[in-house]
């Protein structure tokens, strides 16, 4: 063989290993890169992005929506769609705040979160008892739950909560924000859920087959019912870090949230029809999702063209799931 | 491979938006000549914060600074507000502006600001944190907007009567404190509330609830707003129902709409406010901070007017409406 019909070869193969490479993990690797990427370009373009400071910013603005998008992880994995969550947030934002004020903190925060985790018993029983479609359920306890905090507050903040909850969100333990250490626990007690757990194979179990799990013996209600309460349960969690940085329950908390949650668990490659996907992918959703926006409010662009930016990157990752299943079903 | 292809494209045009958007931002940032103030709003549409901007924008104009102004999208994201402050902290503008959603939730933000040695003014409103004071502020008080709505609500119904409410978005404490002053002065008089709801700012939203109102109460005698995107909406409720004159209509703010509406007969009182001289001497105020000097006046409130069909076409309307065809950022 003659040596460049041999180069030739070696590149062919080359050109193919990376394919190949590309095609297992592209899923996996492709959002990290976006986002070192988008990083890159914003540390060029704004001088502040790669300051201390505002990485702790960035830190601290995503550590709610992480904490509420691990827990959508848990209910995307059954197949599931949680759009209630900026609701829950609302209302445990209320509820903790009145708690707060009554109570005291530790019983006021615990307040807040049981309220979260009783709207995740909700959900799971409309959807498993009632068969109602989770998109349908969840869209209309969004609307009962932004009703109730908004009842429950009278349509007002409620402030007068302790100087010592409200600077909770500015106080840093080892350098690191303490939201964002928040959102680093949720996120191993995810991650050990989910990876370590027999309720964790579960979850994978009936999102990726239904009826095969529910032959092998799994109770399908019952994860699906424990996945919408973990779902609330972080949802609360994030709630209570938002609620310590406004320091006042705010009726109308979360607004964004279920669309930017859906996008970072999306993005972070848990497929829409369930059974895949991992919560470190979504922990990369939430990066890009974070220093998106804090990339575009340095260099001072809307809120109307970032909402635009983070829709369009949503579809671009929905397209991206759909290709991925469909290649899968024809191997 | 074609929808792959086209995920491919669609990824690329998203990254090179991005990296335009910031290239271009760069440059525009990079001809500074005194610095920049920054400005934080819950949002940035409509009759009154269009004004306040243009007024803000205009004078650091003059004054040789470039204006930054992050806007949260709206009063349910306090939240986003909070992150654009720290974020305006973190670009070390000269001086901050900002009218908070809600002060309670800025007292951290606040902290940080002066912590980095940023002065940090109202611009609309009289306070910028519940507990943490302000370098100053440039506002009309909201509670006297509600003692003046107040006395207009008496003017056009000397005899009594009933009124339904458009208070304003849920949560939004301008407009509580409005109100709140407004049922005060009215309190023992023969005026009654009949009905009183919350809606989104939003002219369709006030529309559809004034529609309500209409239908529910036939025999209602005055429709208040909370501002000037409720009035329209109740105005354009009123005009379709056919009840401009018989019912009367009052509400805060004139921007353009509004005085349409009132020359249509659609509005018979409005207590104008003056945002583009509130932003004005907002900025005024933040450039004798930069300058180290300390503002003769910390809080200044500037005045309210009555505007009335009678007075409409003498009022001077320069300091009340931004010139037509302004937006932030033109």
């Amino acid at each position: 063989m003659h040596d460049s019909s041999r180069i030739e070869v070696a590149r062919t193969d080359r050109r193919e290993r990376l394919t190949d490479l590309a095609r297992r993990y592209g899923r996996e690797i492709g959002l990290p890169a976006v986002v070192i990427i988008l990083m890159a370009i914003f540390g060029f373009t704004s001088d502040v992005f790669l300051t201390t400071q505002n990485l702790r910013n960035i830190g601290v603005a995503a550590a709610a929506l992480a904490a509420v998008s691990f827990g959508q992880t848990f209910v995307v994995l059954t197949a599931g769609l949680d759009l209630s969550v900026g609701s829950t947030v609302a209302l445990v934002s209320v509820v903790a705040a009145y708690g707060i004020r009554s109570h005291g903190i530790a019983l006021g925060v615990a307040e807040g979160i049981f309220a979260g985790a009783c709207v995740g018993i909700v959900n799971g029983l409309v959807i498993t008892k009632l068969n109602v479609f989770p998109f349908i359920a969840t869209l209309a306890m969004l609307s009962i739950l932004s009703g109730l905090a908004l009842n429950l507050s009278g349509g007002i903040p409620i402030s007068g909560l302790p100087d010592r909850f409200g600077d909770f969100a500015y106080d840093q333990v080892w350098g690191l924000p303490a939201p964002f250490i928040v959102a680093l626990v949720v996120l191993c007690v995810s991650h050990l859920i989910l990876q370590y757990t027999r309720f964790g194979r579960h979850i994978y179990a009936v999102g990726g087959n239904q009826e095969a799990a529910r032959l092998s013996g799994i109770e399908i209600n019952r994860v699906k019912v424990l996945a919408y309460i973990f779902c609330s349960f972080f949802a609360a969690v994030g709630s209570i870090v938002l609620t310590a940085r406004v320091a006042s329950g705010q009726p109308t908390l979360g607004v964004s949230l279920p669309l930017e949650s859906v996008a970072a668990v999306v993005l972070g490659g848990v497929s829409l029809f369930g059974g895949r996907g991992s919560v470190i992918g979504v922990a990369f959703g939430v990066a890009f999702v974070s220093i998106l926006s804090n990339g575009l409010n340095l260099l001072n662009v809307s809120s109307y063209t970032q909402m635009m930016v983070i829709g369009a990157a949503l579809i671009l990752a929905v397209a991206m799931d759909q290709i991925f299943v469909r290649r899968r079903s024809s191997e | 491979m074609r929808a792959r292809s086209l995920v491919g494209i669609g990824i690329g045009v998203l990254v090179a938006v991005c990296t335009a958007v910031a290239v271009v931002d760069k440059t525009a940032l990079a001809d500074t000549k005194s610095g920049t103030i920054g400005v934080s709003m819950p949002n940035i549409k409509g009759p009154w914060f269009t004004p306040v901007l243009f007024g803000i924008s205009d004078e650091a104009k003059k004054l040789g600074y470039d204006v930054n102004i992050q806007d949260a999208g709206g009063y349910a994201n306090v939240d986003k507000q909070v992150t654009q402050l720290s974020n305006l902290i973190v670009q070390k503008v000269k001086a901050i502006l900002m009218d908070p959603a809600d002060p309670s939730a800025f007292n951290g933000a606040v902290r940080q600001a002066k912590e980095a040695h940023i002065p940090i003014l109202g611009a609309g409103s009289p306070i910028v944190a519940s507990s943490v004071q302000g370098d100053g502020a440039v506002s009309s008080s909201h509670c006297n907007i509600g003692h003046e709505l107040a006395k207009g609500a008496k003017a056009l119904l000397p005899n009594g009567g009933s009124i339904a409410i458009l208070a304003g978005p849920p949560g939004a404490f301008w407009a509580s404190d409005r109100l709140r002053c407004f049922k005060e002065d009215i309190a023992g008089s023969t005026i009654k509330i009949v009905a009183e709801q919350t809606s989104e700012q939003d002219v369709a939203a006030a529309l559809s609830l004034a529609n309500d109102y209409l239908q529910r109460f036939p025999n209602l005698d005055l429709l208040y707003g909370a501002d000037d995107t409720y009035g329209i909406g109740i105005a354009r409720a009123a005009q379709g129902a056919g009840k401009c004159g018989k019912i009367k209509i009052l509400f805060a703010v004139l921007g353009e709409q509004a005085e349409e509406m009132m020359k249509a007969g659609c509005a018979d009182y409005v207590v104008a406010q003056q945002p583009v001289l509130i932003g004005r001497l907002a900025a005024q105020m933040a450039d004798e901070l930069i300058k180290g000097k300390q503002p003769s006046q910390k809080s200044i409130e500037v005045p309210l007017f009555a505007v009335t069909p009678a007075n409409l076409g003498s009022v001077n309307k320069t300091n009340m409406q931004a010139p037509k065809g302004w937006t932030p950022g033109t």
